[in-house]
């Protein structure tokens, strides 16, 4: 009997600790709202004009000596940082200084709960705070993962080329994953660019793989050459990255060795080429990317129509070539690229405008090479009633398996 | 007469001890689960999900939507994922052969047109009748199939997606806009480890839905649906966190889950005939990683919250746990080989052996001891006290853990409504055990009987398959 009251009353405790808590809250937040409704006014001032010496001294002393209530300013500054840029930017980050929060950010990055040092890290990172980088860089050894990806993150966002190194020594460890380490060096932006080159012949070939994707999405033109010479290397996941910023960067004269490349045993490597050739300049790759319609890899195939409607009148002629005297496949495939960007449609509409005598069941040799191939949307499109049936939807035999000629681009 | 009373009597003694030891395991899910919401609450903020939707490398998505007669959601669903927040995905819609106008619906609201388009069939599905891509959508592609029910719907998704993930969710659902970015955080932080994650489900039945989006959060004032709800804290705040942490997790979200689409494929996709895809996909998933001896995690992402809608009848309700404990039941015999076997780690020695005796076998003990221990009060084989000590041990732990998981949501992610409803919750949660929790049971040992006696040949059908895609 005495078990079950106790049982009765730890229920009702329990019950009442979550209404209690619930309560609390509510003071809190309305606390929360409090302390922001009185500091957002200052800020916006702050923020509107010209900062004065004394139009700061008078921010900072609407700021709270009260340990919860800095708290919650703190939060304020550190939401609104990520919003600005350039000169308001850095003000506010000086503010946040002589309030004496980055001092308490920078004691966090060594205390002994593993949270507090990624919570202060990723406040040092939204501050832009440069004289934290060397207990960032420290933290990239923590032994706990979370902190290390919170410091890898704050690195990238103090816009310092000199954390490539250490970043990419985190990587090569085991200590960071690739996706938190490229996204950081991306944050650091353009000036990673000249120093990211010199990784493309590093020994490690995850490591030239990823300085050859970075290179394309951080638009170093200068990393052309070398990209084109990477379009060689050994590794299957360099040759890819190389050729998909080469078409990132619409580099000249590298047609002929992403042709090249169009060859290649492994399949994401001429999928990652044949995207390259669709984003260049030069029409003359049309024929060739006309011949990957007919590639063993659905992937690839259906990347080639697409490169080949992004080329233009050139890439759109080869295609409207392919539904005459293509393959069955390649037909296929032209018939849906044409499809999807709306061509067909454009080009029958104009076919029957320029012959209005002609009947449209006899409507030339575009309509019956589509007819041919299955098309039948175009003729919906113009009114021109074919047999009615469900759209002829073709299947890809099963062997043309995706995951087993790709496995290496997952991997990367 | 005096070897039943012993019988009884030895029985309910079993059936005291079967219940101290699920006590002590879901004491230890609620240590652990504890702790997984205290790291959300305290890494949150340094969760960087901002810099993943900034980050022009983050994994492409396609969310793929199973859509059976759903013509009264569907519409709601894709306006709702038409609007998330995340940099780069794709939405397929796979209309399983409705028999309503769920095409037609989506053809007028969505502007399709058709395509002639080139169908890899990578995992083989029902005919496919047609592929429609919309003229007002860039990112929405609707297929037309035969039907071939919601595993063979999600198959052709996965065959027709392009991204490097894929992400599962039912038509009846809908995402809130940051959901896809918490949920696939995790491929970004571990690219090398994760292979699945799976978000929190929340009811939508009370909440007010418009143009896609949950305006106001309320709860349901259906009492089946109230059940439900508090049913779903319990499931995902504590079994779900729990042996994520372990990476233990036998299913992401039914209605909600994302996957790596290269080890999709390369397993065979979703098994289609069986109540509950998801899991038994997952549990495909843990053999085959422990098998191949690659690190890999599946994981339980509590922040992104996908919000259903849950049957308001008895008869539609009784279905619904009729399928999953047959499911249940079809999967762990089908993957017996795994049951304490070292190889397959935390998967093998506690995971399975926890789903074996608590979750499909439960049902049965709690059946069982509603007859042996009034007969063996009755036959005077059992102490009266002792009796209504163990009646009130397992209801009364059973709402311990319902304030646990109230209590968790509460202190971690703060999303029940306000206090009146929380009180309510609360109520709903205490009289859980005068009637529906007995419901539940028997639906459950109804699909527990389906599975043993009526489904024999999937079963056989469904681990030839399996030894196949192996």
């Amino acid at each position: 009997m005495i078990f079950l009251l106790v049982c009765a009353v730890a229920l009702a405790a329990q019950l009442a600790v979550i209404v209690a808590h619930r309560l609390y809250q509510r003071r809190l937040d309305a606390f929360a709202a409090r302390v922001r409704g009185e500091i957002t006014g200052p800020l916006v001032d702050l923020l509107a004009s010209e900062v004065t010496a004394s139009a700061r001294d008078a921010f900072l002393a609407h700021i709270p000596s009260d340990s919860r209530a800095r708290a919650v300013v703190a939060d304020l500054l550190l939401e609104t940082m990520p919003k600005l840029r350039g000169s308001a930017r850095d003000e506010l980050a000086e503010l946040f200084d002589e309030a004496g929060f980055t001092a308490q950010y920078l004691h966090g990055l060594s205390s002994s709960q593993a949270w507090r040092r990624a919570v202060a890290a990723q406040a040092l990172g939204n501050l832009g705070a440069r004289r934290a980088a060397g207990d960032l860089l420290n933290l990239l050894a923590d032994p706990a993962p979370d902190v290390r990806l919170a410091a890898a993150r704050a690195l990238g966002k103090l816009g310092m080329p000199e954390v490539i190194e250490p970043l990419i020594q985190a990587y090569t460890r085991g200590a960071l994953a690739y996706g938190p380490v490229a996204t950081s060096i991306l944050r650091i932006g353009h000036a990673a660019g000249l120093p990211l080159m010199d990784y493309l012949h590093h020994p490690e070939p995850e490591v030239r793989a990823l300085a050859a994707r970075l290179l394309g999405v951080l638009d170093v033109f200068e990393a052309g050459p070398s990209l084109v010479e990477a379009l060689s290397d050994e590794d299957a996941r360099m040759r890819t990255a190389a050729a998909g910023s080469i078409g990132r960067l619409g580099i000249e004269n590298a047609a002929l060795p992403l042709m090249r490349a169009l060859s290649d045993d492994r399949a994401e490597v001429r999928l990652a080429a044949v995207a390259a050739l669709g984003q260049g300049e030069d029409h003359s790759v049309a024929g060739v990317l006309r011949l990957a319609l007919s590639d063993e890899v659905y992937e690839v195939r259906r990347a080639a129509a697409d490169a080949l409607v992004a080329l233009g009148a050139p890439g759109i002629a080869e295609l409207i070539g392919v539904l005459s005297d293509g393959e069955e496949m390649a037909r296929a495939h032209a018939v849906e690229a044409l499809e999807r960007s709306g061509h067909a449609d454009q080009m029958l509409q104009r076919w029957l405008e320029a012959q209005p005598g002609v009947p449209l069941a006899a409507a030339g040799e575009f309509l019956r090479a589509l007819a041919a191939a299955g098309g039948q949307a175009p003729f919906e499109a113009a009114g021109v009633s074919l047999d009615g049936s469900g759209m002829p939807v073709r299947r890809v035999p099963a062997d043309d398996h995706w995951p087993s000629q790709l496995a290496g681009v997952a991997e990367e | 007469m005096q070897m039943l009373r012993g019988l009884l009597l030895a029985y309910d003694y079993a059936v005291a001890g079967y219940l101290l030891l699920v006590c002590l395991v879901y004491f230890v899910l609620l240590v652990l689960a504890t702790g997984e919401m205290m790291r959300h609450r305290r890494w949150m903020p340094s969760s960087g999900q901002d810099d993943l939707f900034a980050s022009p490398l983050a994994p492409s998505i396609t969310v793929v939507v199973s859509a059976y007669n759903q013509r009264g959601s569907i519409e709601r669903c894709v306006r709702a994922l038409l609007n998330l927040r995340y940099p780069t995905y794709a939405v397929v819609v796979v209309n399983d052969g409705s028999s309503d106008d769920t095409l037609d619906l989506l053809q007028r609201r969505f502007d399709l047109r058709p395509l002639d388009a080139v169908y890899p069939e990578y995992i083989p599905t029902a005919h496919v009748r047609g592929i429609y891509v919309s003229r007002t959508e860039p990112s929405l592609t609707v297929v037309d199939k035969e039907h071939g029910g919601r595993a063979d719907a999600l198959n052709c998704g996965i065959n027709l997606a392009r991204a490097d993930l894929v992400c599962n969710i039912d038509a009846s659902s809908v995402l809130e806009p940051d959901a896809l970015l918490r949920v696939a955080q995790p491929f970004m932080d571990q690219p090398e480890q994760v292979v699945a994650t799976g978000g929190i489900l929340r009811i939508a039945n009370g909440a007010r839905i418009e143009r896609g989006s949950v305006t106001r959060v309320s709860l349901p004032r259906n009492p089946l649906a109230m059940f439900q709800v508090i049913e779903y804290l319990r499931a995902f705040l504590i079994r779900h966190a729990s042996w994520s942490r372990m990476n233990g997790l036998l299913a992401t979200s039914g209605a909600f889950g994302l996957f790596q689409r290269r080890l999709v494929l390369e397993v065979g996709g979703y098994h289609p005939g069986n109540g509950g895809e998801d899991a038994e996909l997952v549990m495909r998933i843990h053999r085959y990683q422990r098998e191949q001896q690659r690190a890999y995690r599946v994981l339980f992402v509590a922040e992104p919250i996908c919000w259903t809608e849950v049957p308001e009848t008895l008869p539609a309700l009784s279905v619904r746990r009729r399928r999953w404990q047959r499911a249940l039941a079809e999967i762990l015999i089908a993957y017996r080989p795994l049951l304490l076997r070292p190889q397959y780690g935390v998967f093998g020695l506690l995971a399975y052996p926890y789903y074996l005796f608590v979750e499909l076998l439960g049902p049965v003990i709690e059946a069982t001891a509603c007859i042996t221990i009034p007969l063996a009060v009755l036959m005077s084989a059992l102490d009266v006290g002792f009796a209504v000590a163990l009646v009130l041990l397992a209801l009364g732990y059973s709402l311990f853990l319902t304030f646990s998981a109230l209590a968790l949501d509460e202190f971690g992610y703060r999303r029940s409504p306000s206090l009146r409803d929380l009180l309510r919750l609360s109520l709903y949660g205490a009289m859980e055990g005068l009637g529906y929790r007995q419901l539940a049971v028997f639906w459950r040992l109804q699909g527990l009987w389906q599975a043993i006696w009526r489904g024999r040949d999937d079963q056989l059908k469904m681990a030839g398959r399996d030894l196949g895609a192996a």
